[in-house]
């Protein structure tokens, strides 16, 4: 008979291979960075725009901006540049952002050069129709319209506008009349300054020498320049609990948190252990607590928001409505015995291993690879940061992560947002 | 690929796929085992007993601890055909996962105090998905609407509230008895490992696990829809909508491959035939979509649409039949060439990702099809205009659907 009550013993995990991109400054200055890896026949090819909505005064203008970059051309209607990336399998992805927003392309790499062309016709030559514009305002203005019925869309716009201010771009938030104001002559204007030439190459995939030379010489026919001084925002965050009443809703969504250090501080480290520890993983202790010994939710995480200056704390989940005083009650009192006690072995073991165990699992698939190579070069980081990485999580000790959640969660300044029905 | 199976004496069929250098490695158990075999009067025991597989197995109580402590992740997710369990972890720790998910097939601790916490656990789940979200249980009405006597009729969350409410820990513990068994059970592993390093491992921890009687399994087939069905909902909602219902093939049954190039071509993205008519050209919808239930057994063919606020749903409902009516024969070689593109686009890339490789495996295994698990990309190339046609005028039959009305 074999013994089921000891576990085998396990093996700590030390290293693992970090793949290094290359990085060039290209004939026409743009910086292109690559990375041949993968075992299937794809690549991605990714537009990396130094501007977003930071770079903007009006909420949700630079989501607009870059998915009407594929709303027509010079030469090509919005349905037929549709039906050529359709027609070759590929898959456009439009990501916009507060400091950088991306065109991303995924295609197979059979298909690479027709569709470096279609990239090229849409960086350069968007025409941006009417019609088409006014579209995408009044199908952005229903998405809108239905999420304004979620709670917890309600409570993420709201905590964000409390934690940033309202005027700042992190924290402002869209309506319909924002976007009915959008303007066509403001588009273009925008297009040719801050969307035309401010940006770098990121390419991984399964590349030969010829692909690459193919990327480079459609790389190197783009315009390039960057942007002057940036505006400076001041964060303005309003302490403090919020409720918002919404009939009919079945759950109350909670939000709650505060600004944190950013990914640059020597506490980062020790720190995001023990937002992990608080919630972020399914054995974390406000999942413990909140889901598994009191059964007020399907689920609570806590998320350490890393953005270009700052980080925040953010605590969600979607609770019982007659349990929202005690979950807060509880939330705090978590985060209190973080901030008091040093953790047990057992629990800095796991919450440690935990975390090592997923950083070795982004190193391999292609959009995982860009995301991680992105995560260090924003925060002007090289691979050195994540082959350490490992090692770093593992000399931390129980009164490191102890210290950095008491010097750096103040219970007493959080935003608590709060949206739902409460009997 | 490199794809071996074996069997052990209990029954367990296990497959192992090597993915050479990969630091992790994949463990899932698939159970035949579904919302497919719960009584209409008692729905929603396969995932309750899915959150119970979580709560402490014969000798170990935390399930999850030991997975995170061993660098991984674990989940599942019930389905109506089957249940499948997933852990995720280094290599090196691989034997952690075979440890804890052979003492669950073994059997559980039934801890009644964990039993009520799930419970309330379950209930707050089914109003996050579906009470408290928009639209939130069209699918179950939809269902109910398209399954008069098959148990397709009933969503995996189960019916109604009051279903979960009811259950016993008793109910529990005899669904469980009756189909979690090693010969029901189908053990998947993906990863960097070497299958003869694995195979002893496998054999000690799962090998002993008592197998048990056979159970009947018969389900109660769908006759043939005939005619079309309708529902109406008249509760608060931003967006009138629609959403019409045929029966499609199963998964990998005859047809199943140019059912999804046609729910591809006519309704996924926006270069589809239904968003490019009704959103771009005619701004009828605000959004217009195909999905499907990918079910084994004759699963639901469903479009779904939501309607701008000027426009009254008789007019919408016209427009899309209009286009249903013509869509096959507007259908062309380049559409077609498009959508195989694209699943094989997307297909390289879910295969990244191990869990995706086991699920897939998973599908193919449990219904006895695992040789055709590899002709994936062949049986999308080779579909023709011709078939798509032919199938989709079966699938397309506008004398025999189900549609629910948002008012």
């Amino acid at each position: 008979m074999i013994d089921r009550a000891t576990a085998p013993t396990l093996q700590s995990i030390t290293e693992v291979p970090i793949p290094s991109f290359s990085n060039k400054i290209l004939a026409n200055q743009l910086p292109f960075h690559y990375l041949n890896a993968g075992v299937q026949p794809i690549f991605y090819l990714e537009i990396l725009y130094r501007a977003g909505s930071w770079h903007h005064d009006t909420a949700g203008f630079t989501g607009i901006m870059i998915q009407a970059l594929k709303q027509g051309t010079n030469d090509y209607s919005a349905e037929q540049i549709q039906q050529k990336f359709d027609l070759l399998g590929g898959f456009l992805e439009i990501l916009p952002g507060t400091r950088h927003s991306s065109v991303r392309i995924i295609g197979l790499t059979s298909k690479l050069d027709e569709l470096l062309a279609l990239l090229a016709d849409l960086l350069l030559n968007s025409a941006f129709p009417e019609e088409e514009l006014n579209l995408c305002k009044r199908l952005e203005i229903e998405q809108y319209l239905q999420n304004k019925k979620k709670t917890n869309f309600i409570a993420a716009e709201t905590f964000r506008s409390q934690l940033f201010g309202g005027s700042h771009p992190y924290g402002r938030t869209i309506d319909t009349e924002i976007i009915l104001k959008i303007d066509r002559n403001q588009l273009i204007n925008q297009y040719e300054q801050l969307f035309k030439g401010n940006w770098e190459g990121i390419a991984v995939g399964k590349l030969t020498a010829h692909h690459l030379n193919r990327i480079v010489s459609f790389l190197e026919q783009l315009p390039y320049h960057t942007l002057g001084s940036e505006q400076k925002y001041q964060m303005n965050t309003k302490p403090g609990a919020n409720h918002k009443h919404m009939e009919d809703a079945k759950q109350v969504s909670l939000s709650m948190g505060q600004l944190l250090i950013s990914k640059q501080h020597p506490d980062h480290l020790p720190l995001s252990v023990a937002i992990v520890a608080l919630g972020g993983y399914f054995g974390s202790r406000l999942m413990q607590n909140i889901r598994q010994r009191k059964g007020y939710t399907y689920g609570i995480y806590s998320i350490y928001g890393l953005l270009h200056e700052a980080g925040y704390l953010s605590i969600q989940a979607d609770i019982k409505p007659d349990c929202l005083e005690d979950c807060v009650r509880e939330i705090k009192k978590e985060i209190v015995t973080l901030q008091k006690q040093p953790m047990n072995q057992e629990e800095l073991e796991r919450v440690k291993s935990y975390m090592v165990g997923q950083f070795i699992g982004k190193w391999h698939a292609p959009g995982d690879l860009i995301n991680q190579f992105k995560s260090l070069y924003l925060n002007g980081m090289d691979e050195s940061y994540a082959k350490a990485y490992i090692s770093s999580i593992q000399s931390l000790t129980s009164s490191n992560i102890q210290q950095a959640a008491a010097r750096h969660i103040h219970i007493d300044q959080f935003v608590e947002v709060s949206v739902g029905k409460i009997s | 690929m490199q794809v071996s199976t074996f069997k052990l004496d209990n029954g367990l069929q296990v497959l192992t796929h090597e993915i050479p250098d990969h630091p992790l490695a994949c463990c899932c158990v698939a159970y035949h085992v579904g919302a497919i075999h719960e009584q209409p009067n008692k729905t929603g025991l396969a995932h309750f007993l899915e959150h119970m597989m979580f709560e402490g197995s014969k000798h170990i109580r935390y399930y999850d601890q030991h997975i995170q402590t061993a660098g991984g992740i674990s989940n599942a997710f019930t389905s109506s055909d089957y249940t499948f369990y997933y852990a995720q972890l280094p290599i090196l720790n691989l034997e952690q996962a075979f440890w804890l998910e052979s003492d669950r097939m073994l059997g559980l601790s039934w801890d009644e105090n964990k039993f009520e916490l799930q419970k309330k656990v379950v209930l707050e789940e089914y109003k996050q998905r579906y009470l408290n979200q928009p639209y939130g249980t069209a699918w179950h009405h939809i269902r109910r609407l398209a399954y008069l006597k098959h148990p397709y009729s009933w969503p995996v969350i189960g019916r109604d509230m009051s279903h979960i409410e009811q259950t016993t820990m008793e109910d529990l513990m005899v669904f469980r008895a009756k189909h979690y068994l090693p010969s029901r059970a189908y053990l998947i592993l993906a990863g960097g490992f070497d299958t003869d390093k694995v195979k002893p491992l496998v054999q000690k921890w799962f090998g002993d696990i008592p197998d048990g009687g056979g159970i009947d399994l018969e389900i109660i087939p769908e006759p043939q829809q005939l005619e079309i069905r309708h529902a109406k909902l008249t509760e608060q909602v931003t967006h009138r909508a629609l959403y019409i219902a045929f029966k499609m093939p199963g998964m990998f049954e005859k047809g199943y491959f140019s059912a999804i190039l046609l729910i591809q071509i006519l309704g996924q993205g926006k270069g589809s035939i239904l968003f490019q008519s009704l959103v771009k050209k005619k701004a009828i919808f605000t959004s217009i979509q195909t999905r499907m239930t990918n079910s084994f057994m004759e699963g639901l063919f469903v479009i779904e649409g939501r309607v701008f606020p000027e426009v009254d749903l008789p007019s919408a409902e016209q427009a899309l039949f209009g286009i249903l009516e013509n869509c096959l024969t507007n259908i062309n070689e380049d559409m077609l060439e498009q959508a195989k593109n694209k699943l094989l686009t997307a297909k390289y890339l879910q295969d990244y990702h191990l869990l995706n490789q086991c699920v897939r495996a998973a599908q193919y295994t449990l219904q006895n099809k695992l040789h055709e698990l590899s002709q994936f990309e062949a049986s999308i190339s080779e579909i023709t205009l011709e078939q798509i046609r032919e199938n989709g005028a079966r699938i397309l039959n506008l004398k025999a659907y189900s549609m629910l009305q948002y008012t």
